[in-house]
């Protein structure tokens, strides 16, 4: 197919500045923009923030014809000028120039979908009257012609005064001669284009007398569409209907989902074991290789434990990240998304939340960060922010060793002997199960809460297009899990590492020296440093190296776990004691805590560590929980009765325990004051709600 | 106000003549309609409709009748809540 040009010879435009051109690409959401996008920039497309605010601008430099451009992908648009949301607010905001910072694009391209004309046509005819010099790009092309639609191009380049190219994202057809269209647009004369928007506008005011503006834009496009051949395919309608009658209904669809949701959710978390595994071991190597290479001393231990491990706290979250996003993009890209909010919407909008809300919060069981990246579909703002401050309350995998420990004392407990192991599993399940559901009942409550208080207002009623299905594209996955990845790393990643930096320094400082052992410990454990080192003097004279690594052993677990009691995060363990006390809590179990605010599973490691055996004690579960189970309270009693387990327990379900979910929040709200609000209310609710379970189990048991 | 595709909105119509404009949830599943005005206080939500395509003059279609609402306007197919639903007008043609 030929593109359609104007025949007016225009002069050639110079350009003041060798600054590179910015051309804005616009459309209806669902228009096939960002596979445009994606098909004129690969992998050259950066993602960073429109300046102080939220919403996200992915631009890219290319070349067209003679000039360099910078290509700016806004959000999709139904109309330029009448925005409700305040994303779309913001692209059209953005669009005009409007916006603090950024400049009017020099020019546009405007995305009109083949098979859905007069609709898109009433964007593409505000967008003429801006009187900004505009380049058409009929999409969806090979749809049109599998669909026999044929589109006048004459027409449509009358009726819209610009250049019209028909061009399939999909495929890759006619990219070349848009890349061409927009060079010879922007060498054009400037004021053509402002007297085509005053055609343009003249052309609107003239079709019909209704005083509403947007019923004679709808009347003009849908005249326009008619006569360029725009044409609803029987064919697909019906199609789509048939699969829509089952997908929306309200119980198989809601099945269907149901179905869906647990595929996700499963290969996230599954699939996900293996990468993770190997980063584990990866970044597990290259400490090893850095201690074996670097001092023995301060740097060295930053570098290995604070830098090393943190960077590989980071990595680790991305292989997460990287499925769910290219399921959900997948998903998306058949339309098949828009059915789900739909169907999840009725029961969404008991807890005061869209429909849309539902897949950020079932992910959220696998992890928060992902999750919370996944809100950016729900439009309005004041829903997007409660789905974010809740989402944290859902059990994630970080969670779950914490859970295992507690389900294994307390079957020891309830169940004690070989025999009852059957009774063991079905309390452990309870258990789990009771946690699972505790997190979601706190996330509904919360919801609710949040929606009649601070976050006042009514959840957005459900207005939703349900695009035509279509067959995703693997590459748009691709690129876009490309490009969250490294938004990750460059934006959260870093305050990732800077807080787990913070941490190790809190858990490493100040320093106990291995002379001043004796001078700080128990008299019980000088008494079994003697020993230990008596040991290792017999074995050295026997020659038994075995026998010297064993004590060495013992005494390099003596020595972390009383250095970690020296340290800063330590003696604030020590120090909230009584704060923790009503909830059973001890100090060594607040150590813990503490420890575990930078990630919850490092509770598990430390309660080895203050326990006497170590970090590697950790591993071995029957040892870790035959050692924790011996511990005693001052007064002789267990320290970990079913009470203080229980209450442990609520108290893992509801804490806000992970500092790099909190600067995902950050991130994605464009301000701490969420991330604050989110540790605040979770640790008030966390804490009363452990308080009476241990207060409650204690009367009880 | 009066559109191109009928000029009866401006007289008063009594709920009691033969075809006025109904809610668009009291369509059937199959049934069509014209739009004759939104009542909808919401300007967010005015706005919403009618740049999506639901505006006077539109003819649509009910795909699926309920709580939740999905019509078919202008080649778009639209999911809508019936709180929403109820504020548009529709006179019932066939």
């Amino acid at each position: 197919m030929t593109t359609i040009s104007l025949d007016v010879q225009q002069p050639h435009r110079k350009w003041p500045d060798k600054r590179p051109l910015r051309v804005a690409l616009v459309g209806n959401p669902n228009s096939g923009k960002t596979t445009l996008f994606n098909r004129l920039t690969g992998l050259r497309a950066k993602t960073s923030n429109f300046p102080g605010t939220t919403l996200e601008r992915r631009a890219a430099k290319i070349k067209a014809g003679e000039h360099e451009i910078e290509l700016i992908d806004l959000p999709g648009l139904y109309s330029a000028h009448f925005a409700d949301q305040s994303e779309e607010l913001l692209a059209a905001d953005a669009l005009h120039g409007r916006l603090k910072g950024i400049e009017r694009p020099d020019a546009v391209v405007v995305i009109v979908d083949a098979t859905c004309l007069s609709r898109h046509l009433y964007l593409a005819s505000e967008v003429r009257e801006m009187g900004t010099p505009m380049v058409v790009a009929l999409n969806m092309i090979d749809e049109a012609r599998k669909q026999s639609i044929t589109i006048c191009l004459e027409t449509l380049g009358k009726e819209l005064d610009a250049t019209i190219v028909p061009i399939s994202g999909r495929t890759g057809e006619g990219i070349d001669a848009l890349r061409d269209a927009i060079a010879d647009d922007l060498a054009g004369d400037e004021a053509i284009h402002a007297k085509r928007a005053e055609a343009m506008t003249e052309r609107i005011a003239c079709t019909s007398c209704s005083s509403c503006p947007h019923t004679n834009r709808h009347t003009w496009a849908c005249g326009v569409g008619e006569a360029a051949g725009e044409q609803v395919s029987e064919v697909v309608e019906r199609r789509t209907e048939k699969v829509d009658s089952v997908l929306t209904h309200p119980f198989i669809g809601l099945a269907f989902f149901g179905v869906i949701m647990y595929a996700l959710f499963f290969l996230i978390f599954r699939a996900a074991t293996y990468p993770m595994d190997m980063v584990d071991a990866a970044f597990g190597s290259l400490a090893d290789a850095a201690a074996g290479v670097l001092p023995d001393n301060l740097v060295g231990s930053f570098l290995v434990d604070g830098v090393i491990a943190g960077l590989g706290g980071v990595v680790i979250f991305l292989p997460q990240i990287l499925i769910l996003f290219f399921v959900l993009t997948l998903l998306e890209d058949t339309g098949y998304l828009a059915r789900a909010a739909f169907v999840m919407d009725r029961i969404m909008q008991k807890v005061g939340l869209p429909g849309k809300a539902f897949i950020p919060m079932l992910s959220a069981h696998a992890c928060a960060i992902p999750a919370i990246m996944s809100t950016k579909v729900i439009e309005s703002r004041r829903d997007r922010l409660i789905t974010i401050l809740v989402i944290p309350l859902m059990t994630c995998s970080a969670r779950l060793p914490v859970y295992a420990i507690v389900a294994s004392l307390a079957g020891m407990i309830l169940y004690p002997g070989e025999a009852n192991s059957w009774e063991r599993a079905i309390l452990g399940g309870g258990l789990f199960f009771g946690a699972y559901t505790l997190g979601i009942l706190a996330a509904m409550l919360a919801s609710f809460i949040l929606g009649k208080t601070i976050l006042k207002g009514k959840p957005q009623e459900l207005v939703i297009e349900l695009p035509p299905y279509r067959w995703p594209s693997l590459r748009v996955a691709f690129l876009t899990i490309w490009d969250r990845g490294i938004v990750f790393l460059k934006q959260a990643g870093t305050v990732i590492l800077l807080l787990s930096i913070i941490i190790w320094a809190a858990m490493t400082f100040p320093q106990l020296p291995e002379d001043k052992l004796a001078d700080v410990a128990k008299p019980e454990s000088v008494m079994l440093l003697a020993d230990y080192e008596a040991q290792i003097e017999t074995a050295k004279a026997s020659g038994d190296t075995d026998a010297v690594e064993a004590a060495q052993a013992e005494i390099d677990n003596m020595l972390a776990r009383y250095s970690t009691e020296y340290a800063v995060g330590g003696r604030i363990g020590k120090a909230v004691e009584p704060v923790f006390a009503p909830l059973g809590f001890d100090w060594r179990i607040d150590i813990g805590v503490v420890a575990s605010f930078a990630a919850r599973e490092v509770v598990v490691s430390t309660l080895a560590i203050t326990a006497g055996i170590g970090e590697e004690g950790a591993d071995d579960d029957v040892l870790l929980r035959d050692t924790l189970a011996a511990m005693k309270r001052p007064d002789g009693s267990p320290l970990f009765d079913l009470p203080t387990l229980l209450s442990l327990l609520v108290f893992f379900v509801l804490a806000m325990q992970c500092l790099p979910t909190q600067a995902v929040t950050k991130r994605e709200t464009g301000s701490w004051k969420w991330a604050v609000l989110q540790f605040g209310y979770m640790t008030v609710m966390a804490y009363a709600a452990a308080m009476i379970t241990y207060q409650v189990a204690s009367a009880v048991v | 106000m009066p559109t191109a595709a009928n000029n009866s909105t401006n007289s008063p119509k009594k709920a009691d003549e033969a075809i006025g404009p109904v809610p668009l949830t009291g369509l059937p599943a199959g049934g069509t309609g014209l739009v004759m005005r939104i009542e909808e206080d919401d300007h967010a939500m005015l706005i919403r409709l009618k740049t999506m395509g639901m505006h006077e003059g539109r003819r649509v279609r009910v795909i699926r009748a309920g709580s939740r609402i999905i019509v078919s306007c202008g080649g778009t197919r639209i999911g809508l809540a019936a709180e929403v639903a109820k504020h548009i007008r529709v006179a019932p043609t066939a």
